[in-house]
């Protein structure tokens, strides 16, 4: 087994994004072989971005710092189930998913079946037709001061928007990484985030009345 | 905003959506140092009982371990096993839209606990994101989505619009539409169709939201 205790230089693991699922498989390879050096080149990596993912996907810290470790400690404990032939990422960010519907359901913050059906402009809002355009910097900075209106455009969303949204928008990850971790076809996710985008902006761009 | 890889082809209407990368980042902060301290402790155990306990023999013990891929290899190419919570459920030759739903009924789980089950192994998670697709949605029980077909209704409106009803195929998909989002239904027929078809349906999808 590959050790990677010596790379003490993070830029094997945290380089560009090429040839970066490769290296992650061998952190993980190495980690799970016993070199605890690898898992922290990997939790550098991602550390940010899924707390980004988690935090932004519910509204209260202290709960989001609860499911943050709780995921983490799943990927430790489940460790030898990951197989080298899937993106790390993807495993990751599967393991935050199902956890956080699992946290949504015990809320039963689950979102109702109206916000499903809304995407096809049945029920009151602005339809998705009409296309929004991209927040002004002004609203932006309006927009960073308020955190509520925030969450609450994020609330009007049909979970697949927000889910997709919130992986690329905010978890950064691409289309092919959010297809690991969801199992949603590059065309699929792709339709998701125009809408979602889109309502964002309407929803965002509207004045407070 | 750092994100390692920039958000991109996304919204059809700007090339970047910069402006909701940066509303959605604002003060979310970096991760709380003490709970990756912590997380940190726990993985180098973790590595130090993997060495002292079982260490792997070679690159192939990693890689094909896990109970998931031995259950792969143990399995007929036509059956599916879904384990969760002592249950077994064996089903065979279906569609693969359609394999993991059978699993709901007969193990009585859900589709999030069938997924938790093979979560993050890739086994089952094309086949139950299909289940999901082709299950009707939460709260609209009942006869009428109970017996959706999602291949049948595909086909039923391609027909229809091959017989130049194009009225009467809208219709078809806006009932579609009141069991799954746009995007689902979209997804859904990628799984059955091809890129034609698609294109078809997308065009359709166009029409009717057009109209709204």
């Amino acid at each position: 087994m590959a050790r990677l205790g010596s790379l003490k230089d993070s830029s094997l693991c945290l380089d560009d994004d090429s040839g970066g699922a490769q290296e992650d498989a061998r952190c993980m390879q190495a980690w799970i072989g016993g070199d605890a050096a690898a898992f922290d080149l990997l939790h550098t990596r991602y550390r940010d971005r899924l707390w980004r993912y988690v935090r932004r996907s519910v509204n209260d810290e202290e709960q989001a710092r609860e499911l943050y470790q709780d995921v983490w400690t799943r990927v430790i404990d489940r460790r030898t189930d990951w197989q080298a032939s899937g993106r790390f990422v993807g495993w990751l960010f599967a393991i935050a998913r199902h956890r956080l519907i699992d946290h949504h359901r015990a809320q039963d913050r689950t979102p109702s079946i109206s916000r499903e059906i809304d995407v096809d402009g049945t029920v009151d809002l602005p339809s998705v037709t009409s296309i929004a355009r991209p927040l002004t910097p002004d609203r932006c900075a309006e927009l960073a001061a308020d955190a509520d209106r925030i969450e609450q455009a994020l609330d009007q969303l049909p979970s697949a928007q927000r889910e997709a949204v919130l992986l690329h928008h905010v978890a950064g990850m691409t289309l092919e990484e959010i297809g690991s971790a969801t199992g949603s076809k590059r065309e699929a996710i792709r339709s998701r985030l125009r809408y979602g985008v889109n309502r964002l902006r309407q929803t965002l761009g509207a004045t407070r009345e | 905003m750092n994100n390692p890889e920039k958000p991109m082809e996304t919204s059809g209407q700007s090339s970047e959506a910069d402006d909701i990368t940066a509303v959605l980042s604002h003060g979310v902060g970096a991760a709380p140092a003490d709970i990756d301290a912590h997380i940190r402790e726990l993985a180098h155990q973790a590595a130090a009982d993997s060495v002292s306990s079982n260490p792997p023999s070679s690159d192939e013990t990693i890689s094909s371990h896990g109970r998931w891929a031995a259950w792969q290899r143990r399995l007929p190419v036509a059956a599916l096993l879904v384990v969760s919570a002592g249950v077994v459920t064996q089903l065979w030759q279906r569609p693969a839209e359609h394999r993991a739903i059978p699993a709901q009924d007969v193990s009585g789980l859900s589709v999030n606990a069938i997924n938790e089950a093979a979560q993050g192994q890739g086994v089952l998670t094309e086949r139950v994101a299909a289940a999901r697709l082709a299950t009707p949605a939460e709260g609209k029980g009942g006869a009428a989505s109970a017996d959706l077909d999602p291949s049948a209704r595909l086909s039923q409106i391609f027909q229809t619009l091959e017989q130049g009803d194009q009225l009467d195929a809208e219709q078809q998909l806006i009932d579609w539409q009141k069991d799954f989002p746009s995007a689902d239904v979209l997804e859904l027929a990628a799984r059955m169709t091809d890129a034609n078809g698609l294109a078809r349906l997308q065009s359709l999808v166009e029409k009717v939201g057009s109209r709204d």
